[in-house]
């Protein structure tokens, strides 16, 4: 009887499978039009299958549930962990073992150099990480921590005489606090703490520099802008892991629009593809429809990686056409600087984003010879200090 | 392929069942044919270039079967022809699976680089096929068994995609009826189906949970004591958790491989008995991995002597050879030739002091001896090499001052509990369990035909389990094909 029913059940999930993945077929050709080996063919169709799976959101959402019935903080081989706010952390054991960070700050020291020759100043920001604090955590979980890196890098970078901004502190020192920093169900900080980090970059620069980006502090001012919040519009990367239920379901996602709209025009450009966004600050800078495509279909991307800049590219540019005579700033980037791009953009004439772990490195040097910079600013995620691979910069160049 | 994967449990298997249950009422041919051509598919997906390896060594194995089971040859002839057959078969594992770790220790031994050889890749279950060929060739010159004149039955005995990566090692006598005219029904079938989920069932849900603990600590044990500082209970808990995930891991294998071998009509024998209720060193061997301890013992231990020997020298002599071959068959690493040695040492001591024989049998005390010593040899077995395996020891003992309190031990089994639980239960045998449960709670007669009425629901619902894992779990690793 056992047998039989579940034969049943199981020749009949088969079928659905078999029929789903018919249906979806031409997302495997064309898969398969690129591949040339036998084994790149049955690497593809096993990810597809994977992929189609019937049912798979539920599937995401049961496993959700049994962890949660089991009372795990812990997913997926500590993929994910959780602390007692309800916080998804990546798991890592191995928190504090990066690469040497002298390699880093070496380079960034060689493109200061650079850039100096060019007219261009430079520093470096280390941006905070989601982070639970040691009341939140549960005891012998492995939370994600690259700190140790960061404090490594900054060591260095003091040492190499590279401007550097440190603003892992910036939810305390902020007043935002951990909670407000950051999503539950995403790596990346919140509309507020990027503003926050703005504003102090922009603090930053003009105490280190000549540079005076906001001379009247309007741009710094939350006077200026008009936020607006989206009600469970924010389901982030570990959420989408998890499921909605374990996660405790989509968060708010809010964006400050500026009052003083703007004129952008907003140029990207991935693996070759050139595209281009005029308008304001809200329709160029932000997409405007992002919220639709989110409630489409909250498991696809984020309201983050939709909305601020569309999210990351591998090269973009932004014009400022109501400050053609502004200062014109290099960011080199990770996919935290999407927020940040989009306000510091209102104080420049030209930004030019680069991102670090992108395939278009090779071309920052020629960018720095063409554009007159005044300003080359990096602004790195700790984790992305977890391999030097990852700040990939420069090695054709001489430390002189 | 793996049997936990999407493509195998809902494309290749139900095709292949649909197959072989229609177009296979032609007749066994067919149904042989449908099989073979399926086991094909099922090796090439995983690695397809290996698959001329495979081929080859099934038509190796049919010439050499031919040659040494002969009835017309002579004695010279199908000695030589099985000569060859042990010295091709043994060859290519040699080469695929050993040539590498030769060079490495020749060239340490000379102190420089006085050869050089590319890093080979293993295929996929050469272990077991090429054993599995061998034993077909040596009973053919035996005479233990006929010599197969059709090749494809011979190529489907080495190819049985149930059974062709990680076994059991199926003799060829035990098989042969089988393969030409087995009949298969449907409480086989079903009865085979619900092993295969069963033990699917135990991979994802039990084997992995323990191989990620087991990962994870091993894992952090290699950055070394002075980088990062393993507790003993730590220590202890990532041996006990890869003790459980071997056995829970590889019998898995086994369950589905019977499993699936009964969907087709075919009854392979058990690969294991419960070996962690035994109670002696020797015992555990009648319980792991049979087949191949039975292969051994008849193609090896006995023909040298066994222990039907004229002094005890001989007896030593082929047990030392034997678990010496027993610990290089499972890799090409000095870790598991000292954990063959490691065994040896366990059942010489045991059979020169009697310890079968002892009083206290099935006492509490034998159990921990033997599951200290399982559990510590294991420890050598999953150490990536010499240096790592002292430093997890050093740590189990606190010898490199680490301590015995460890909170993320405490983490892993508050995580894990139930998958501790029920891994534990896993390795005891039912009737065990029952004794136990009927002590506590009384007589179950009378409670469990309410209880048989869920095993059907319960059936459905474990698939749906595994199904969930399957789709959403990224960790899922198979420790024997290593092997």
């Amino acid at each position: 009887m056992a047998g039989l029913l579940l034969l049943l059940v199981w020749l009949g999930f088969s079928a659905c499978n078999f029929f789903a993945a018919l249906r979806q077929r031409q997302v495997l050709i064309e898969d398969l039009s690129n591949e040339t080996g036998l084994k790149g063919v049955i690497e593809d169709v096993d990810e597809f299958v994977q992929e189609e799976v019937v049912l798979r959101r539920d599937m995401v959402e049961a496993y959700g549930l049994m962890q949660k019935t089991l009372g795990k903080h812990e997913l997926n081989n500590m993929d994910l962990v959780e602390d007692k706010l309800g916080y998804l952390h990546s798991g890592n054991f191995y928190a504090g073992f990066g690469d040497d960070q002298r390699k880093i700050a070496i380079n960034f020291r060689l493109l200061k150099d650079f850039a100096a020759q060019y007219g261009a100043q430079s520093g470096v920001v280390i941006t905070p990480m989601k982070l639970a604090p040691e009341e939140a955590r549960y005891s012998g979980l492995p939370y994600n921590s690259f700190y140790p890196e960061a404090d490594d890098l900054l060591a260095w970078l003091r040492h190499y005489n590279v401007p550097c901004l440190d603003l892992r502190s910036l939810p305390e020192d902020s007043g935002l606090g951990y909670a407000q920093s950051f999503y539950k169900t995403d790596h990346h900080w919140t509309t507020p703490a990027a503003f926050a980090a703005y504003c102090r970059i922009l603090d930053w620069l003009e105490q280190t520099t000549e540079l005076v980006l906001d001379p009247n502090g309007v741009t710094r001012d939350l006077d200026s802008y008009t936020i607006e919040t989206y009600p469970s519009a924010m389901f982030g990367s570990q959420g989408r892991r998890t499921g909605l239920y374990y996660s405790s379901g989509a968060e708010d996602f809010s964006i400050y629009y500026p009052l003083d709209d703007g004129s952008y025009l907003l140029r990207t450009k991935d693996s070759g593809k050139q595209r281009e966004y005029s308008g304001g600050f809200r329709g160029a800078l932000v997409d405007d429809g992002f919220e639709a495509e989110v409630r489409e279909d909250l498991f696809n991307e984020s309201s983050y990686d939709l909305s601020f800049l569309r999210g990351l590219h591998d090269v973009l540019s932004i014009e400022n056409g109501n400050l053609p005579d502004g200062p014109r700033v290099l960011l080199l980037n990770d996919s935290y600087s999407c927020p940040l791009g989009c306000y510091l953009a209102q104080n420049c004439s030209q930004l030019d984003m680069v991102y670090v772990m992108g395939g278009e490195m090779e071309n920052v040097l020629d960018m720095i010879r063409e554009n007159d910079y005044d300003y080359v600013l990096a602004c790195i995620y700790p984790e992305n200090l977890s391999s030097v691979e990852n700040v990939r910069l420069f090695e054709d160049l001489e430390y002189a | 392929m793996l049997f936990s994967s999407v493509i195998f449990l809902l494309y290749f298997l139900p095709v292949v069942v649909l197959l072989y249950y229609t177009v296979g009422r032609l007749g066994i041919r067919v149904r042989n044919g449908l099989l073979l051509i399926a086991s094909l598919v099922f090796y090439a997906w995983g690695e397809p270039k290996n698959i001329i390896l495979l081929l080859l060594s099934c038509l190796g194995n049919y010439l050499l079967g031919l040659a040494a089971g002969s009835e017309k040859a002579s004695d010279g002839l199908r000695r030589f022809g099985l000569i060859l057959a042990i010295v091709l078969n043994l060859g290519i594992l040699f080469v695929f699976k050993y040539l590498n770790f030769a060079v490495d220790t020749l060239n340490t031994l000379a102190g420089r680089s006085l050869l050089s050889v590319s890093a080979i890749a293993l295929p996929l279950g050469i272990s077991f096929f090429t054993f599995q060929a061998m034993s077909y060739v040596i009973d053919v010159y035996r005479r233990d068994t006929p010599v197969q004149k059709n090749p494809f039955a011979l190529a489907l005995y080495i190819c049985l995609f149930p059974q062709l990566v990680a076994g059991p090692i199926v003799r060829y006598n035990e098989i042969q009826q089988q393969l030409l005219c087995r009949r298969e029904n449907m409480q086989q079938f079903c009865g085979g189906l619900c092993r295969f989920i069963l033990g699917l069932a135990k991979k994802l849900l039990l084997a992995n949970s323990m191989g990620a603990i087991a990962d994870h600590i091993f894992g952090v044990t290699n950055l070394w004591h002075t980088q990062y500082l393993v507790p003993a209970s730590l220590a202890w808990l990532g041996s006990f958790a890869y003790t459980l995930q071997i056995f829970l891991d590889f019998s898995a294998y086994s369950d589905m491989a019977i499993g699936l071998g009964g969907m087709f009509g075919f009854s392979f024998q058990e690969n294991f008995n419960y070996p962690y209720i035994s109670d002696s060193v020797n015992d555990f061997w009648r319980r792991w991995h049979i087949s191949l301890t039975r292969w051994f013992r008849e193609y090896l231990y006995f023909p040298l002597g066994g222990s039907r020997t004229e002094n005890a020298d001989k007896t030593v002599r082929n047990l030392f050879i034997v678990w010496l071959c027993t610990g290089i068959w499972h890799g090409a690493n000095w870790t598991f030739i000292l954990w063959g040695m490691w065994h040896f040492l366990f059942s010489l001591l045991e059979r020169l002091v009697g310890f079968d024989k002892w009083p206290g049998k099935g006492k509490v005390w034998r159990h921990i001896y033997l599951l200290l010593v399982v559990n510590f040899g294991l420890v050598l077995f999953r150490a990536d090499n010499l240096y790592c395996f002292g430093e997890y020891a050093a740590n189990m003992f606190m010898a490199n001052g680490n301590g015995f309190f460890s909170p993320v031990a405490l983490m892993f089994l508050r995580e894990n509990w139930l998958w501790f639980l029920l891994s534990l239960l896993v390795c005891i045998p039912p009737e065990t369990l029952r004794g136990w449960a009927e002590r506590l709670f009384g007589r179950l007669h009378w409670k469990l035909p309410r209880l048989s009425a869920l095993y059907p629901p319960a059936m459905v619902a474990l698939f749906a389990v595994c199904v969930i894992y399957l789709v959403r779990s990224d960790y899922n690793p198979f420790i024997y094909f290593n092997f």
